[in-house]
This record gives structure tokens, sequence and C-alpha cells, in this order.
């Protein structure tokens, strides 16, 4: 048995074993070259099962791709179960190696052959490796259907409270103790890992979901994001001559924000100093 | 949305905050005179904007705008800021003894506009000549003052003061009541409406316009408590007494009281223009002074 050390390739997907979020796992990863094509019979494993991948010539394969291809640019930490010899049509590996921690976002990794002997392509296929357990997962997208990221999903049940965060894709996995969990997205991180200014409410706001090792749960969301406001001064500097003027532009660059969807800026009731307080606290 | 608070004070700079429809919404002024900055909705345009002008007054500080959205699906809070210089100037009014004679030369017919008070002409002239006199090194500061003399007439005036902020301080605390101390006559003049505008009649009436002030201003001090005017003295040759010779000149504020800064007549929120606040930009038919002045009024 030999050691396979993985290279990954980058990718920051969080899994979830269906089609288009392995699509656009694959996406993020690279892609399929036209010389070689990958395909990972089953992308999400438990920790210890085996992993198995598969290699043919891609649609656009010519002489110049080069007569075949190794396996290994970058694979799943474990030991060779069968195949992954060169040219070798199939690649099996008895995984070791987790693609995540419990309780935090797991990450597709590419499972890919290279060009051997032709010019230099590599094709890779997607996996991810989860701690024994059973699954929760699911999208949170805008109310447009778009993914949105770094939304933290929160699963409360038999296990504890285990959370991660969804990917760019939107997409989110939670590896749990099997059981019933009440699943909620609690909040929007912003890229430095802080409580993000873009609040949000979340549709539903939290969901009951029963998660087996045989059979993950699925839990989506609606992002429903608060608009966001913007201040411009201008100028920023001026004399206290008397005759100066700054022009003050507030503007509301939420996404959704549409011309002639007039909205009401303001502070609440209550002193000026309380409402400041709270405002504070709350942003 | 949330303007400063505070207008003026602990190193907030001063400003009126008009809105697109070119009303005031901020600050207000309380029963006790002081102006206080205050929070106000705000809708946001067919362009998913709301559009504000601050007109920066006299006081140096920063100036802070928070704004937020309230409700389930609002906004969270944002907050700009801008940084209101001081602007320094000399703290004697008259330093080269020249000052009075470059006004008189910086006269015009702005003086002898028929559309709005005296006082007011008074104002737009100096915002007009300020430029000028500030090319020699003699820019002034102005406001608009008033006092009730004894016999309960106003009488109205504009003084002119050294255009240095604690000078400023100084006139404005006096006008407010803030302080008893008047300032010195180094610091601070008046040009009397009263006095100007029957010079002016004179002039016109024989045939000899004139379009400048008075050819002699008081200290402020003066012009509100009245003085003995020094006609001449004895090493003059004018007269052989050792005694000067005195005439009692009345203030124009009755004893016990004081000038108040603000204009005679004033509109809306006027009240809030000069001393510490923006300044009407001249000429005033131009548009920054015709915009500020309806959002006083509005």
């Amino acid at each position: 048995m030999v050691a396979v050390l993985c290279l990954t390739a980058g990718i920051t997907a969080v899994v979830t074993p269906g089609a288009t979020g392995l699509a656009q796992a694959q996406a993020n990863a690279g892609g399929q070259s036209r010389c070689g094509t990958v395909n990972v019979a089953k992308n999400v494993v438990q920790l210890g099962q085996t992993i198995t991948a598969t290699a043919s010539r891609g649609s656009g394969w010519t002489q110049s791709c080069g007569p075949t291809w190794s396996w290994g640019a970058a694979m799943p930490v474990g030991t060779i179960v069968a195949g992954c010899t060169e040219g070798a049509q199939v690649c099996t590996i008895k995984t070791t190696a987790m693609t995540g921690n419990l309780g935090s976002s797991f990450s597709f990794l590419g499972f890919c052959i290279e060009g051997y002997g032709g010019l230099g392509w590599s094709s890779c296929g997607v996996y991810a490796v989860v701690p024994k357990g059973a699954l929760i997962e699911g999208y949170t997208n805008s109310t447009q259907g778009v993914g949105i990221a770094d939304v933290q999903v929160q699963a409360s049940g038999p296990g504890g409270i285990i959370s991660g965060l969804s990917a760019t894709n939107g997409e989110y996995l939670l590896v749990v103790k099997p059981g019933t969990y009440r699943v909620a997205p609690v909040h929007v991180l912003a890229t430095n890992g802080t409580i993000s200014t873009a609040k949000a409410t979340f549709d539903p706001a939290s969901v009951s979901r029963t998660a087996t090792v045989a059979r993950p749960a699925i839990a989506d969301f609606t992002v429903i994001q608060q608009d966001t406001l913007a201040i411009q001064l201008s100028p920023v500097q001026v004399d206290a001559s008397g005759l100066a003027t700054v022009q003050v532009t507030i503007s509301d660059s939420s996404p959704g924000a549409m011309a002639g969807a007039a909205r009401a800026l303001s502070s609440g009731p209550g002193s000026w100093w309380s409402r400041r307080s709270k405002s504070v606290m709350t942003g | 949305m949330e303007p400063p608070v505070e207008v003026g004070n602990d190193g907030v700079a001063s400003g009126l905050l008009c809105n697109s429809a070119n009303k005031l919404v901020s600050p207000v002024r309380l029963h006790d005179g002081s102006l206080l900055g205050t929070h106000f909705w705000a809708t946001t345009d067919s362009s998913g904007e709301v559009l504000l002008t601050l007109y920066v007054g006299t006081v140096s500080g920063r100036w802070v705008i928070d704004a937020y959205q309230p409700g389930p699906g609002g906004a969270p809070l944002v907050s700009a800021s801008a940084d209101v210089a001081a602007v320094p100037g000399r703290d004697v009014i008259d330093q080269g003894g020249d000052l009075l004679a470059h006004l008189i030369a910086a006269g015009d017919t702005t003086l002898l506009q028929k559309g709005q008070s005296l006082q007011r002409n008074v104002l737009e002239w100096l915002g007009q000549g300020d430029a000028q006199l500030q090319t020699v090194g003699l820019g002034v500061a102005y406001a608009p003052i008033y006092g009730v003399d004894a016999s309960g007439a106003t009488n109205a005036g504009v003084v002119i003061f050294a255009p240095n902020p604690t000078v400023r301080g100084r006139v404005l605390d006096y006008l407010d009541g803030t302080t008893t101390a008047a300032p010195s006559e180094d610091e601070a003049w008046v040009i009397d409406i009263g006095n100007l505008s029957k010079m002016l009649a004179t002039g016109e009436f024989t045939g000899n316009r004139i379009t400048h002030v008075q050819y002699r201003l008081p200290s402020l001090q003066v012009w509100a408590e009245g003085e003995k005017v020094l006609l001449a003295r004895k090493e003059d040759k004018a007269i052989q007494s050792d005694v000067p010779t005195l005439v009692p000149v009345a203030g124009r504020v009755a004893a016990g009281h004081h000038p108040v800064f603000g204009l005679v007549g004033a509109r809306g929120n006027e009240d809030m223009l000069y001393g510490y606040g923006p300044y009407l930009a001249a000429p005033s038919s131009s548009p920054a002074a015709v915009a500020l002045e309806g959002c006083v009024t509005a």
C-alpha cells in the first residue's frame, strides 16, 4: 500500500453531492482539460470509505496531448486500493484524512490526472472526505436564486451545536451525529470574519430536519439581505469661512434597490442618545 | 438621518443642513436660543438617493452625519464626515489705521439698493467687498446686530470685527449676553444703519450721491452705550480751556441691556445666518445666496 499525498488545487467550494453543486465545484476546480476527463463516482465520502475516479481521453484529445496520463497531481489522502498507475483508467483510494473538520466547512478538492509525454495538461474531478456521521446540507440563496456566501448556518440537536459557512455558490454542509436538528442561518459574515454590516433575514428562519448516516437532510434558505446605505460628502475638507457648502448624498446601494423605490431613512423613536446606542449595537 | 447634535460646540463644526426641497432640516433653535442638531426622516428619490446641502458656518471642527434605515428590512448605520478648518485672521481690526479709508473707497451702489433693508444692503456690500479688502490684508468679519434704546426704538447696525476666531467668539458672546465685557475698540466697530440711512438720503437729496459708509465708525461698546465725543483739545489750539469739550452721544441700546445679534425683521430662520452660521453669498441674487436664503425662510 502506498500513501498518497494530497495536493489540492485550492478549491474552496463547500460540498454537497448534488449535481449542481458538483458542477459548481468542478468549475471552481478549473474544469477538465480537452485532453482528458476525470469523473469521481461519489464526490462526498466519509472518512475511511473508498473513493474512485475514472479517467478517459477528453473529447478534444489529439496526439499533442501525449499517449497517456499519470495520476497524482492532486489526489485524496489515503491508501491506493486499485489502479492509479500510469495510464490507468481507474484509481481507487481508501481515505485516511478529511477535507475539513467536524463543525466547519468542508472543501471540494481536486482528484486529478495530468498529461504524460505530451502537452502539459491536467484534469480534475472533485471530492470531499467528511467525518463519519450524518449530513445536513443545503443552499443559502438570494431571493433571485443566486448563492450567498459566508452565511453561517447552525444546527442544534443531539450532537450539540454545529455550524458552518456557505461557499461562494451558497452551498453549505454540516456533519452531525444522527438525529433531529433545528437548522437555522444565523448571520452573514464579512470577508474579515466579522458579522457583516449587510445584515439579513432568512426565509425560513429555521427548520427541523432529521439526518441519518444513510440519508442526508436537506435544508435550503433564502437570504433576504437588508438594504445598505452609503453616504458621500463632497468636499470633505472646507474652510470655516461661512461661505462653503458640502453636498451630502445618501444612496441606497442595496443589490435590490430600484429607481423609484422610495425608502425612508431615519432614526427610530426615543432620545437621540438611546437611538444612537441602539444603532451602534446593531450596526 | 442624524447630523451632529452639537452645533459649533465641543469640536463640532457649525452649519445648516437643507434638504433637496430646500427646507432646513437641522438644526432647530431651542427656547433658550441655543441650536440643537436634530434627526429627521428622509425618503430616497427616484434615483435611490437623498440629497442634502450643508451650508458650513464659521466654527471649525468635524461634522459627522449618520444614516440608517429602520425596520426589519432596513439598513445598518453608516457615517461620513467633513473636516472644517479654522480660518485664521488678525485680532486687531485696523492695525495700520487705514481700514476706514478702504471701506469708503470700496463703496458702491449696493448700499443704495431698494429691494431690501439697508442693513441687508450693508451685509451684501461687505460680502462683496471683503475679498477686495482681503487683498490688502484688511478683510473683515461682520454680523448684523440691533438694539432697543431707551425710547423703545429698534436700532439696526452691522458690527465689523477683526476676523480672528477668538475675536468672533468675544463679539458674539457679548451679543448673546454670555458676557458683559464688550469687545475693545481695536476689535469691533459698528456701521450704524440709522446714521448711514440719513447720510445716504442726504446725499441723494442734495444730488451728491454717496455710496459708502460713514467717515467715523464707533466701537461696538460706544454704539451700544454712547459716549462723550471729544470735539477739541487745548493743544489743538481750537480752545483755550484745559477741559476737553465733550458732546454726549446717546447709545443705541437702553441702559442695562446689550446689543443683540441678528437681522431686524428676520424671517423664518434667518437668525441662523451670519455669526457662527453660514453667510449669504454676494450678490444676494447669486444662486448660492438665493438657495440659502430660501432654505432658512422656507
